[in-house]
């Protein structure tokens, strides 16, 4: 990686900093941690840019080891007491359908299933159907339909459990 | 009980994933994926909000410094450098600089005005005005532009200017529609007063807006006043001072 100019590092840069720090950011709530990861994650895509042969290649990889290393943040994180607190607070109100925030969202990644972890965000978070996240995930279909649902029922576990 | 998911995101449904906004706004999507996704953001105020903000880059967060982390991806990749490699990347600039002094000291001395940025300044006749471009994106060095060239929208611009003669100066900004502002000084406490002769760079600059199109800049000198000009329509010269002179730069805002 280190074959690279000055300019050529900061073109690459400019170009794909800003969707990585912006899924960071997205996915940790918090502007430091957001910046850190963009730094680990594009030093680590410097190795793998000249590999990938096109722009969609490249943006995919990156949503895909961002999304794994914010996930890796998130269950770092020491905060499941006070989030767990946070939680059990929302879903007072509706025992049936319980709505979950970002903040909820969080701590039930922090210690969910990696692969579960990883389905939910694709399918819950970014919007994507069951089959798009099959293609970016290079599983079926049928695989990320099981890992969701298995990740919504083990998340209302949780909950259960913490009511 | 079961847990409801979809207030995570903010948008409708019927929405692409952030993924698929995000290819298109690279242009990474085959048209036959882009096409749809044009016809969807002719509808959604938030997913044509979602690329706008991904296509201003750094831009969309003004909280960040990214030069410093730019800075500290410099410093890490430095620091993993095996030491025979680190001395070779220093010795080949000292040797093209070598190479390069030898043929400085030998060639013929150099006209005045020779080695500044640009082609725009090469040569300049006595008695014009003139007005030089530098767009800023991001991290990235404010870049000299052309007049015509495309400039990103959101860019942040500063100028250079160029005077005969001791006199205050405007720089007037015509959208494409005919809608005309000032793009320099954007606070009168930036304005230095009447300008002395010479080639001297404009204190601030100006932000241009996320809209792509057409934009005419114009450079205006007067001897005495400040520049008052009206605007007659989107390509035609402003209407200033009979005292005053004027040189036009076009602004491309493509991405």
């Amino acid at each position: 990686m280190n074959d690279r100019s000055q300019r050529e590092v900061a073109a690459l840069f400019q170009q794909y900093g800003p969707p990585i720090y912006r899924r960071a950011l997205r996915l940790l709530n918090d502007p430091a941690e957001a910046e850190e990861a963009m730094q680990e994650i594009f030093i680590k895509a410097l190795k793998h840019f000249d590999s990938l042969d096109d722009k969609r290649r490249v943006l995919n990889w990156l949503y895909r080891i961002t999304t794994n290393h914010c996930l890796n943040q998130i269950r770092g994180r020491q905060r499941r007491a006070a989030a767990y607190s946070t939680f059990a607070t929302e879903r007072a109100g509706d025992m049936k359908s319980a709505p979950v925030s970002m903040t909820a969202m969080r701590q039930l990644l922090s210690q969910a299933d990696p692969r579960q972890a990883q389905a939910a965000v694709y399918v819950h978070i970014d919007g994507m159907s069951y089959s798009e996240a099959a293609t970016r995930l290079g599983v079926s279909k049928r695989t990320v339909g099981n890992l969701v649902e298995r990740f919504g029922t083990w998340a209302a576990g949780q909950l259960e459990a913490t009511a | 009980m079961s847990l409801d998911f979809t207030g995570l995101r903010a948008e409708r449904g019927g929405c692409p994933s952030d993924a698929v906004l995000e290819e298109f706004a690279f242009e990474a999507l085959p048209e036959a994926e882009a096409q749809p996704i044009r016809a969807h953001l002719q509808t959604c105020t938030h997913c044509t909000q979602e690329v706008a903000g991904i296509q201003r880059g750094f831009a969309a967060f003004p909280q960040l410094d990214e030069r410093k982390v730019l800075a500290a991806v410099h410093t890490r990749l430095e620091a993993s450098t095996p030491w025979w490699r680190r001395l070779g990347m220093l010795l080949v600039p000292l040797a093209i600089g070598g190479v390069a002094a030898i043929v400085f000291m030998t060639r013929p001395p150099a006209e005045p005005g020779a080695g500044l940025a640009g082609p725009v300044n090469t040569v300049r006749a006595k008695g014009t005005l003139t007005l030089r471009v530098f767009a800023k994106t991001g991290a990235d060095a404010p870049r000299e532009v052309l007049s015509g060239q495309p400039v990103a929208p959101g860019s942040r611009l500063q100028f250079m200017v160029d005077v005969d003669a001791k006199g205050p100066v405007r720089v007037f900004g015509v959208e494409a529609d005919g809608t005309q502002y000032t793009a320099w000084p954007l606070e009168p406490a930036l304005d230095p007063g009447p300008l002395q002769p010479g080639e001297q760079r404009l204190p601030g600059g100006a932000a241009l807006d996320d809209a792509e199109g057409v934009e005419t800049l114009h450079l205006v000198w007067c001897p005495t006043k400040a520049p008052r000009c009206t605007v007659k329509g989107p390509t035609e010269p402003l209407v200033c001072p009979a005292d005053c002179q004027q040189t036009a730069f076009t602004l491309k805002k493509a991405r």
